[in-house]
Order: structure tokens, then C-alpha cells, then sequence
């Protein structure tokens, strides 16, 4: 009895071993920053006075935030950004893996997925900085659009109308090859009777796609959804690279604001506030997905 | 039992590497800025042990600066080194970038300690008191004073004064830089008959002149101004008015409201925005659009005029912007004749490139020494770069030579002039909290009004409205 005690003993250290690096770094890197910025938020701590520095404000900087126009500004383009960049993705992604499963042999649907993929591990700098030249007046963006027969484009970083869209793209872009990569994954996995059955009864391709696939796609849809809501609301390379907020604040964005509270106007309380807000629409976020995938269990 | 040991090493470097990262280091990390500065011997002495012929222990002090080392820096460096090795005091050069990056990497290393001696600081008072209230900036006054230095007298009141905080120094402006002065391309000038503009023009006659020198179409467009509206929007519309006025951005001395709506800045933005719709500025859509820079379009000979007279260390570098024409220095216009009294904008004050000493370095002494050695005439080599020395003391014809050293690039005459202009006025400083946040709503509804969302008189206005509510708060 005893050895079998010293044996589980033994298991459950050597667990613990491998573990604490990662809880170490969970805990040094993520839960104790959050413990600071929920404090730092009733402050009015300025960063560069370094700790201890502060008087407490309670809760001036939450009052603040709702008649902040940049922040109501960057809170609304944050929702435009999800509510338009999540459901297009995803869209364009199944119907690209489904296309892909469906018409591609083996090795040519890999290299596509592959060639997908790649915009997924570039630098966002790097991409953001190429996205910007392909807008630019004389880029091939523009000068595709206007091929097509847009005959006086905008210029699309430096337009209030424009500039959120034509980021919005670049991440559409960017993400897709994620998206397909999982959803193809998900395909090949996908139960063929079904299909047969449904070839049987005349079933033609699109009812397929809408009825069989989709249908069976709906855990990856759930979980790339809660992801990309959770992607999108931190977006900040491509905006702090492609236009800086501007024109105007019509690109701002929450992690932007953020950026530009604590680093330019060295606001660290409010930024923290802020801070703060994106964290409560994560959590719910969070929560109902972890509330979902109970139910599923 | 193999497997144990080897899953238990795996642990132990797992933990290992992860308080390794943790960890603290003396050394900047390999991501820190580049550094240069005395030559690899010599950083070799700093850190070698005392010997016995060598009693001594060289002390390195780490400077810090926004600006390349090629554009003086390191010849700045270099002389240091030299006259300094028997004192057993060197110097060595990191560049950091001047921008929100650059300066947020700047106050973490100062937070951190003692790894910066000395640093080159920018933006402004603002910065500088931020700095200061955080404990990053020695208080030079009882130093200055002991060695008989009164920077009032060295470098100017209006200079000095407004950068001084509760009557002390805290940094000390080392460079002589009036932004209202921008930059032309002199040969354009000839060959359309119109003469430099070194003795003030009015609006009026800045927009003739930028009319004329407008040509070409799409990407052979040649611009009569190039507004520098990306890289440096507040220097690109500092020659407005607001600027002029005693109290800054503030209406007085108690900088509860911003004259953000008076009239002369309404007619500097209207300007702006005729150059822009009238097709002899590049406008804001297109220098955000196109990427525009100095770089690629003065300096490429793609406009006649441009703003930002710091970029005057780029006119110098002949190596990498190769061009054909010569450039001179020329006053920013202003509304109309009325203003002609001060169409020097002798009345700006014209001094930058704060030197601050770490209080934290354990040379705190040292790189006072430095900081006096640097101003009266250790900065000579800057000139080189286009960056001109505040000091008193500095020989003009040696400024002027160096940067007129190379035929054909900078125009000698207007130099002198610029050079020539009074340094003994200048504002009050009057800067809040806030100030930062202002410039931000400033530009934010001058862009409206660029983009003709707003009209100029519309966009002042909301201006106003939105920073004196911000000051109330």
C-alpha cells in the first residue's frame, strides 16, 4: 500500500516538475499582470514614476471612458472589425477548403493549403508593410480595382470611409489559411456514408455543401469563431502599421487605444482601464464557449 | 530509471531556462539599439581589469542619442576617446529611434538603472518633465554652477528658460533648430526666376511662387510644397500662428483654454488646405496614401519646398541621396505684410536636442564633464550632419563650413542668414498634462478640415471646444 502511495507520489512530482515552468510563466506573464492592471485602473499612475507612484482614482477612469470619444470610436470600429471580419473569413475559408476537398488530388490541395498558409507565419509588420504598398495610389491594389473598372478609386489607408475596410481585408487575408487549414482538416475527417447516402437520393453539390457539410462543420465553426472573435478584438499590428489610427480615429482600434493611452499620453491608468473593458468582452467571450462546450460534453 | 534521469534534466533545464529569462542582465539584450562609439580597443580597455601600470580603471560612459552615428555621432565619439584616454574616461554611442517606440525603450532602460549615462532627449518639454518627475534627469544647476557655466549666458535666455523646471536645469539644449525655417530646392528656384525668399514672404507670395513651380502630372508631378505631414505633423504646422503667440497653444498664463480657433492659425489651415485642393501641395490623402517622405519626394527633386528643417542632416548625406540641385534654408511665409516684424520667427524659440544625465550612472560626474565637453564645441562634428551648436562660443564660420563644405549642396547664403537671425527672444514655455492629448485633437480636426469633412472655420472651432474641455477635466 505504502509503495503504491510512494509511487503516485512520485508520478505527481514528476507531473508537477514538467508543469512549473508553464505555470511559472502563467503566472509571472498573464495572472499577475491582470491582477496589476485591474489595480492600476483605479489609478492615475503614470508608468515612467515608476511603482508605488500613484494616488487612487477608484473607478474615474471607468467614468471616463463613455465620454471619451476615442474610446467610444475605437470601441465601435473594434465590433465593425469582428462582426465583419469573423463571418467572412470563416465563409470564405469552408467554401475554399470544401472546393479544395472536393476538386484538388492529394498533393496539389497540401501545396494549396501550404501556399494558404503562409501569410499566417509572416511577420504582421512585414505583411502590413506590403498591404500598404499594394493600396497606394499607384499600387496594384489600386490599379486592379481601377482595371476592373473603378474608374477613380480612393486612396484606401487614407480614407475615412476606406481605411477600416481595407484593413479589414489584409486580416480576411491573412487569416485564411488558418481557417482552411483547420476546416480541411475537419473535411477529411467527415463521416463519407453520409455522402453516399446522399448521392443515392440525388443530392446535387451545393445542397451538399449546405446540408451535409456545413452542418458537420459546426464544432470547427464554433471553436474558429470564438478564436477569431478573440483575435479581432486584439487587433494592433496591421492598424499600427498601416494607419495609425487614422484617418482621424476612424481605424482606431481598443488594443490601439490602449497602445496610444499608456506609451503616448503615458495615461497607464486609463490605458489599464480600457484594458479592463476589452477584458470583461473576452471573459464573456470565453465563458460562453466554455459554457458551450460543457453543454456539448 | 534512464528515462527518469533524462525526464528529470529536461525539467531542471525546462525551470532553468525560464528563470534564466527572468533574470536581470547588465548588458542591454541582443535586441537593444546598435551601439558604436569608441573604437573595439577601447571598449576592450573598459572592461579589462585594472593593471598594475594602470591604476585606474577606465569608466565607459553610455550615451544615447535619436540620431544615426554616421551623421557625426561617431566622430563625436571618436575625438572624446582620444582626448579623454588619459583620464580614463571613453564614451560609447547607442542610437535609439526618436519615436513613441524609440522613447518608450529609452524610459525603460533609464527605469531600469544605471545602463545609460547620458541621453539625448526630444519632444519638447513635455518629455522632459515626465522625465524629470520620474527621476530620470540629473539636476545639473549646482554642477553648472560650480564649474561657471550660467547656460543663460552661454546658450541664450530664451533658449535655456523655457526648458528649466522650478528654476532648474534638468537638461540643457545643445542644438540650434528654428522649425518656423523650412527648406527649398534653391536650383528650382533659379530656373523659374524667383528669388529665395530670405528676408520673409507673405502667404501671397508663397503661393504665387508654389504655383509656378508646380508641374508635371501622376508620378512626374512636381509639387511646390511638400508638406512633411506623416513623419512630423506638428512640425509641419508649427509655422501657424498658435506657435507665435506668447503662450503657446493657450490662450494665457493659466492654460485653462487653447487659442486653438483665433484667427491667424484659421488662415494658416485655409492655406493648407488650398494647397491641397488647388494641386500645389501634396496633400494629406496623398502622403499617407502614397507613403510620400521627405526622403522620396524633396530629396528626389519631386517638390520645391518642404517643412521640417531637421531633415537638413538628409540634405547633407549626399552619399545616399545623391541629387543634382542645391538647398537652402528659407523662412516659413506668413498671413500677410502685417506679420513682416516677425518674419524671422526670431520670436520661436530655436533650441532642441535636450543632453540629460541619468541620475541613476554611477559617473553621474563623468558624464557632467562630458555634457560641458559636448557643448563647448565637442558637438563640432554634428555640424557636419546639419546639426547646428547652440552654444555662444561656437565659431560661426566653422558651423558654416562644415555645412557648406561640399559645393552646390547647401546654399551658403541662406545658411548665414538663418544662422544670423536673433536667438535672444523666444516663447514662455507653458505646458500642462494635457498637452500631448491636445496635439492629438489638433490634428485630428485639422484633418478634418484636410479632408474637407469640416470647413477650416468649423474644424478650429471643435478644436477649441474639445481641448478646453479636455483641460477642465
Amino acid at each position: 500500500m505504502q509503495g503504491k502511495r510512494k509511487k503516485e507520489l512520485k508520478q505527481s512530482l514528476t507531473a508537477a516538475s514538467f508543469l512549473a515552468p508553464s505555470l511559472l510563466g502563467l503566472i509571472l506573464f498573464s495572472a499577475v499582470p491582470v491582477v496589476f492592471s485591474m489595480f492600476i485602473s483605479l489609478t492615475d499612475w503614470n508608468y515612467v514614476n515608476g511603482i508605488g507612484n500613484w494616488n487612487f482614482v477608484w473607478f474615474e477612469n471607468f467614468k471616463k471612458l463613455w465620454s471619451d470619444e476615442w474610446f467610444r470610436a475605437s470601441l465601435c470600429n473594434t465590433f465593425v472589425y469582428t462582426v465583419v471580419t469573423v463571418p467572412i473569413g470563416l465563409f470564405l475559408a469552408v467554401v475554399i477548403a470544401a472546393l479544395i476537398d472536393q476538386f484538388c488530388a492529394k498533393k496539389l490541395a497540401g501545396m494549396l493549403r501550404v501556399t494558404m498558409y503562409m501569410p499566417k507565419i509572416c511577420n504582421i509588420v512585414a505583411s502590413a508593410a506590403v498591404w500598404t504598398m499594394l493600396y497606394s495610389t499607384y499600387g496594384p491594389f489600386t490599379q486592379l480595382m481601377k482595371a476592373l473598372g473603378w474608374t477613380d478609386p480612393p486612396r484606401f489607408l487614407a480614407s475615412y470611409t476606406w481605411a477600416l475596410p481595407a484593413v479589414m481585408l489584409m486580416s480576411i487575408w491573412q487569416g485564411l489559411g488558418y481557417h482552411v487549414f483547420l476546416y480541411s482538416a475537419s473535411l477529411t475527417s467527415l463521416p463519407k456514408d453520409i455522402y453516399e447516402a446522399a448521392d443515392l437520393d440525388g443530392v446535387n453539390g451545393i445542397q451538399r455543401f449546405f446540408y451535409i457539410t456545413l452542418p458537420q462543420l459546426k464544432p470547427t465553426t464554433f471553436f474558429l469563431t470564438v478564436t477569431g472573435i478573440i483575435s479581432s478584438f486584439k487587433v494592433f499590428g496591421q492598424i499600427n502599421v498601416m494607419t495609425h489610427g487614422g484617418p482621424g480615429s476612424s481605424t482606431y482600434t481598443l488594443v490601439y487605444y490602449i497602445y496610444k493611452s499608456a506609451f503616448t499620453y503615458y495615461e497607464m491608468g486609463y490605458a489599464s482601464a480600457v484594458a479592463m473593458v476589452l477584458f470583461a468582452i473576452l471573459l464573456c467571450v470565453t465563458l460562453y464557449q466554455w459554457h458551450h462546450n460543457k453543454n456539448n460534453d | 530509471m534512464k528515462k527518469r534521469i533524462l525526464a528529470a534534466l529536461l525539467a531542471v533545464a525546462m525551470l532553468a531556462c525560464s528563470l534564466a529569462a527572468c533574470s536581470t542582465s547588465d548588458t542591454p539584450s541582443t535586441t537593444a539599439p546598435s551601439t558604436t562609439g569608441g573604437s573595439t580597443a577601447d571598449t576592450t580597455k573598459a572592461t579589462e581589469p585594472a593593471s598594475a601600470e594602470k591604476p585606474k580603471e577606465t569608466i565607459t560612459l553610455k550615451l544615447w542619442g535619436g540620431v544615426q552615428p554616421e551623421y557625426g555621432y561617431q566622430e563625436l565619439c571618436d575625438n572624446f576617446n582620444k582626448e579623454y584616454a588619459d583620464k580614463g574616461i571613453q564614451v560609447e554611442y547607442t542610437r535609439y529611434v526618436n519615436d513613441d517606440n524609440g522613447n518608450l525603450q529609452l524610459d525603460t532602460y533609464l527605469m531600469g538603472g544605471d545602463q545609460i549615462d547620458i541621453y539625448m532627449g526630444y519632444g519638447g518639454k513635455t518629455r522632459l518633465i515626465n522625465r524629470q518627475e520620474a527621476g530620470m534627469a540629473y539636476d545639473m544647476t549646482d554642477y553648472l554652477t560650480a564649474h561657471g557655466f550660467d547656460p543663460v549666458e552661454e546658450l541664450g535666455a530664451a533658449n535655456v528658460i523655457p526648458y528649466q523646471i522650478d528654476g532648474k536645469y534638468y537638461a540643457l539644449p545643445t542644438k540650434y533648430e528654428n522649425a518656423n525655417w523650412w527648406l527649398c530646392n534653391a536650383t528650382m528656384f533659379k530656373e523659374a526666376g524667383i528669388e529665395l525668399p530670405l528676408h520673409g514672404w507673405t502667404y501671397a507670395e508663397f503661393e504665387e511662387a508654389c504655383k509656378k513651380l508646380t508641374h508635371g502630372e501622376g508620378q512626374d508631378k512636381v509639387y511646390g510644397m511638400y508638406w512633411n505631414l506623416v513623419k512630423d505633423f506638428n512640425g509641419a504646422t508649427n509655422f501657424m500662428p498658435q506657435m507665435i503667440t506668447e503662450y503657446g497653444m493657450y490662450t494665457d498664463e493659466t492654460m485653462t483654454a487653447t487659442n486653438l480657433n483665433n484667427d491667424i492659425y484659421k488662415k494658416g489651415l485655409q492655406m493648407m488646405v488650398d494647397s491641397f485642393n488647388e494641386g500645389w501641395g501634396t496633400s494629406y490623402e496623398q502622403v499617407v496614401a502614397d507613403g510620400l517622405t521627405f526622403d522620396n519626394t524633396f530629396l528626389e527633386g519631386k517638390a520645391a519646398i518642404s517643412t521640417t528643417i531637421s531633415n537638413l542632416r538628409l540634405v547633407k548625406d549626399t552619399a545616399t541621396y545623391p541629387r543634382d540641385f542645391e538647398t537652402a534654408i528659407i523662412p516659413a511665409p506668413v498671413p500677410d505684410e502685417s506679420y513682416m516684424d516677425n518674419w524671422d520667427f526670431s520670436t520661436v524659440t530655436g533650441a532642441g536636442d535636450l543632453i540629460c544625465v541619468n541620475p541613476k550612472s554611477a559617473h553621474v560626474e563623468e558624464a557632467m564633464e562630458f555634457v560641458l565637453w559636448y557643448i563647448q564645441g565637442g558637438m563640432a562634428p554634428l555640424a557636419k550632419g546639419g546639426r547646428i551648436p547652440l552654444w555662444k562660443g561656437f565659431d560661426p564660420d566653422l558651423v558654416l563650413n562644415s555645412l557648406c563644405e561640399e559645393k552646390g549642396v547647401i546654399n551658403e547664403e541662406s545658411v548665414r542668414t538663418y544662422m544670423s537671425i536673433g536667438r535672444d527672444q523666444g516663447l514662455k514655455s507653458y505646458t500642462t498634462s494635457a498637452d500631448s492629448k491636445i496635439k492629438a485633437i489638433r490634428k485630428e480636426e485639422m484633418e478634418a478640415a484636410f479632408y474637407g469633412k469640416k470647413t477650416v472655420d468649423q474644424a478650429c472651432e471643435d478644436a477649441k471646444t474639445r481641448a478646453d474641455e479636455l483641460l477642465k477635466k
